[in-house]
């Protein structure tokens, strides 16, 4: 196993859960709510890009991005409005309570089997650079993240709107006395986080080729999982959490000895529980300094 | 203290009747749900089983929770290795050396009666929650039950690949011996309540209770939450494990997979939907998820309703109690009894009771 | 209670800007707020002077409509305030400083200010506006790219309410600005706030330095328990003796 297409992998690896981390991160700002039903946002554009791939991939992609801002936007109208008072473990569990009832309407849809298609074949290939064969999918994924990681930063930091959500996520209610308007900030956070949700959707399924109806858990629990211990309350430390999460799965997999390699996902379980337990706000809380105000 | 207003000078009812309510309550309702429903149906009857080995798991949620105040998504660790116990005590050998090659030597001649391992269960979860509880709970709020979570997910990893533990991944581990019938399981789950509302009458849960009320003014107040927290998560873990043991005894069939995000959710949502905060929530929110679960259940097989044959696809069952979850949570926040503990339902007693010490007791 | 035979009256003539009529705010069963009423004119600058507790903040925010209130009366410029959010309140040209100020220390200067900026109606005047703000608290000016929780406390006021002006609101709210200052930011903070009544916006101002608010104020009420209990005119600013009364009851 070579060194650089190990690291190159493990960094693909870490680039989807810090982009599902980022999309948990951003509605969690805003609204204190991490979002367990984020997976089923991405199953959502998943089953869009399968089904609808073979038939044209220019409408399967547009219609998966599309999906994915819809079903975010659905969640926020049908379910978290309702709920915006309430404290965050309510949130949690009502987002636990729609993930699990999304699997099952998706079962009911579309079959409790993996639906497949070659969604961008294309990608699964490698190109040759003398030493190293670098797998496509693995650039274009890293391409991607950081587009979408510098897109929503300069939208944070350039737009009014984008000025207006971190506004809202360092203190609500100042934000509103300055006419933040708390309906629209909450939505617009939706629909960014739903089409990165579309974005992890595409990378899982050019990897994968098949969707089933609980696609998109594994990503959310590890970007979940990544966010919290990199520090939820910091948009950055939570998607540097996420993408020491997915580095840390993709080592462990390609380094384990076989025989304890099965245990892999347990170690990076114990590996959470060691950082929570060690750093308790965050890996990254001691880094941030305390502001004034 | 309660006062009626009408008549300020009436105390509506001793204080120990209330408090005792809160324990005949639970029990009352929960050997009267056992005595219709098995009266009803054979499928009732299997329901029931389940109903109780749920009651049993989710009481074990709530020592925890409601004491505490924090949410643990992990419990099911507890469960599983109560069911692993509970499996690898009563599982005959010769079966055990066909499906389990790998085990240890230890746990392969290990053999014991049933209720013998229902306490050991007991014990291996209480063990567990002693360890992890040392570990974990300085956490709060999201990061604890993110924690419980990796607890969860750790245990289940460990258990689906470990063959010194158990069987090659992907198999199951059958014929454990159905020796508890179901007066025996009611007995153990009526047990468990006794125990819950124990603890919940202890220092230790008071204590506990006062950080969740307030938990930036507990630690000040000397109280040592940490310490508290955990004695609840041991407690709590051997309640749950007990309940592996008996749901082991139940299902018969005994597989890691089996204790994955579909079963946490059940557990949850009838704790939440009780009302998270009250042994009484826990109880009332088994009793009425399992009877919507065994009524939908029906459905999904089709049912006849005067000429007109009602069947919900199946899968249905998860949809509607998640969307009463979320209902629930939307509308009355406290579950359906508000997160307190059973109230004496009869109107005021005539006992005039004005001593200084009743009335100033809380 | 002893009314003032002096009481200055509400400037007559044109409608108030500001008027409220019995407030009442409840937090559970706790009265903070039991029925107040004043009126603020264009221009004018009023004030409010009371203890800790008397209920001061809580009629702010329920002005501002972040906490739930009653009245019989409650507009802002002729339409009426109770039931709307605050971002609809702070969009009509309302703006409130709160206690505390509650600056984002995370962003930098020059963003807290374009956050001030959500609230105006429109961009026509704004290059105007940063400008006049500006001047009116230069150190800003030095400051505009640095993080603004590294700005001292007299310093993040003066944020606030250079904030609160970039909206151009009609009516300026401010909740003891003078709050852990130092008294030389205080005259900075007291000359801008004049400054800003000159201007011709009017000004509600909520402070614990007495003299200097009833001084400058054409009107101070002066809050107790949830109460108005007392009305001071800009000549009471001299008299020590009844300042002192104001503030422990009569
Ligand atoms: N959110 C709240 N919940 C419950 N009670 C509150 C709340 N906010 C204020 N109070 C109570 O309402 C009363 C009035 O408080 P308020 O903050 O309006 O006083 P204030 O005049 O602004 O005092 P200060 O000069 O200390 O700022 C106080 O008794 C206070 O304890
Ligand atoms: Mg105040």
């Amino acid at each position: 196993m070579n060194f650089l297409q190990a690291l190159i992998d493990a960094t693909s690896a870490g680039a989807v859960y810090a982009l599902a981390a980022l999309g948990i991160g951003l509605v969690f700002g805003v609204l204190r709510l991490a979002n367990f039903a984020y997976g089923e946002i991405i199953t959502a554009s998943a089953y869009t890009l399968v089904i609808v791939w073979p038939m044209n991939p220019v409408l399967a992609v547009l219609g998966a991005a599309l999906v994915g801002v819809a079903v975010a936007l659905a969640m926020n109208y049908a379910v978290f409005t309702w709920l915006r008072s309430q404290s965050s473990a309510t949130l949690l569990i009502a987002s636990f309570g729609l993930s699990i009832l999304l699997q099952r309407i998706y079962e009911g849809v579309f079959g409790a089997n993996v639906l497949s298609a070659s969604v961008a074949g294309g990608l699964s290939t490698s190109i040759d650079l003398g030493a190293v064969r670098l797998n496509l999918l693995s650039v274009v994924t890293i391409v991607l993240a950081v587009l979408l990681l510098v897109g929503v930063q300069l939208f944070l930091t350039r737009t009014s709107i984008g000025l207006q959500v971190q506004a809202a996520s360092a203190d609500f209610r100042i934000a509103r006395l300055l006419g933040v308007r708390s309906g629209l900030v909450i939505a617009v956070t939706f629909a960014i986080s739903g089409f990165i949700a579309a974005a992890v959707a595409f990378v899982l399924t050019v990897q994968s080729g098949t969707v089933g109806p609980s696609f998109g858990v594994q990503p959310t629990l590890f970007g979940l999982i990544g966010a919290v211990i990199g520090g939820l309350r910091n948009l950055r430390g939570a998607v540097v959490g996420g993408f020491v999460v997915g580095v840390a799965l993709s080592l462990l997999t390609s380094w384990l000895p076989p025989e304890i390699n099965p245990f892999r996902t347990a170690f990076v379980y114990l590996l959470v529980i060691a950082v929570l337990v060690l750093r308790p706000n965050g890996l990254f809380s001691a880094g941030a300094g305390k502001v004034r105000t | 203290m309660r006062r009626d207003r009408k008549n300020p000078g009436l105390v509506p009812v001793p204080e120990w009747i209330g408090d005792v309510w809160t324990l005949v309550a639970p029990l009352g309702l929960l050997y009267l749900v056992t005595a219709i429903a098995s009266g009803v149906s054979s499928s009732a009857r299997v329901d029931l089983g389940y109903m109780l080995v749920n009651l049993v798991i989710v009481v074990g949620l709530s020592i925890f929770v409601s004491n505490s105040g924090v949410l643990s998504f992990g419990h099911l660790a507890f469960v599983a290795v109560g069911a692993w116990t509970m499996s690898l005590l009563t599982i005959p050998v010769e079966m055990k050396d066909s499906i389990m090659p790998g085990l240890l030597p230890v746990l392969r001649d290990a053999s014991l009666p049933p209720l013998v391992a229902v306490v050991v269960a007991a014990v291996v979860g209480g063990i567990l929650g002693l360890i992890a509880g040392a570990a974990l709970m300085r956490l709060h709020g999201l990061e604890a039950g993110i924690a419980t979570f990796a607890l969860l997910m750790l245990v289940v990893q460990v258990l689906t690949y470990s063959t010194a533990l158990g069987p090659k991944s992907g198999q199951s581990m059958v014929g454990i011996p159905q020796t508890l019938d179901l007066q025996a399981v009611l007995v153990i789950a009526l047990l468990m309540v006794v125990a819950a509302w124990a603890y919940g009458r202890s220092r230790s849960a008071r204590f506990l209770r006062a950080s969740r009320d307030d938990i930036t003014a507990a630690p000040a107040s000397g109280i040592d939450v940490t310490k508290h927290r955990i004695i609840a998560f041991t407690v709590s873990g051997a309640v749950a494990a007990v309940g592996g043991a008996l749901w082991a005894q139940t299902n018969r069939v005994v597989q890691a997979s089996q204790f994955n995000l579909d079963f946490t959710f059940t557990t949850i949502a009838m704790l939440v939907i009780g009302g998270m905060f009250s042994l009484w929530g826990a109880v009332v929110g088994v009793i009425v998820v399992s009877v919507l679960n065994h009524v939908l259940g029906l459905l999904e097989s089709g049912m006849q309703f005067g000429g007109v044959i009602v069947s919900l696809p199946s899968g249905s069952r998860l949809i509607i109690v998640g969307l009463v979850l979320i209902v629930v949570l939307i509308l009355r926040p406290g579950g359906l009894t508000g997160g307190r503990e059973a109230r004496w339902p009869l109107r005021p007693r005539l006992t005039l009771d004005l001593s200084p010490k009743s009335v100033i007791r809380k | 209670m002893p009314e003032r035979s002096s009481t200055p009256e509400a400037s007559s003539g044109q409608n108030p800007i500001l008027e409220v009529k019995d407030l009442t705010v409840a937090y559970g069963g706790v009265t903070a707020v039991a029925g107040v009423s004043f009126q603020v004119g264009p221009g004018e600058l009023v004030g409010i002077i009371g203890p800790n507790g008397a209920g001061k903040s809580s009629t702010l925010l329920a002005l501002a409509g972040a906490v739930r209130a009653k009245a019989t009366t409650l507009t802002f410029d002729g339409t009426p305030l109770l039931g709307r959010k605050p971002e609809q309140i702070a969009r009509s040209g309302f703006a409130l400083v709160p206690e505390g100020h509650h600056i984002f220390g995370g962003l930098t200067v020059r963003d807290n200010l374009r956050l001030g900026e959500v609230a105006r109606r429109g961009k026509q005047g704004l290059e105007a506006t940063r400008e006049w703000v500006l001047e009116l608290f230069p150190i800003l000016r030095e400051f505009l790219g640095r993080q603004a929780g590294l700005l001292s406390g007299g310093q993040q006021q003066q944020l606030a309410i250079a904030r609160a002006l970039l909206s151009e609101p009609r009516l300026l709210v401010l909740d003891e600005p003078s709050l852990g200052l130092s008294p030389t930011a205080i005259d900075t903070v007291f000359d801008a706030i004049t400054a800003v009544q000159r201007s011709g916006t009017a000004v509600l101002l909520v402070e614990q330095r007495a003299q200097q608010t009833v001084a400058a104020a054409a009107r101070t009420h002066v809050l107790g328990e949830g109460r108005i209990t007392m009305t001071l005119g800009p000549a009471d600013a001299t008299d020590a003796e009844l300042l002192a009364k104001a503030y422990l009851g009569s």
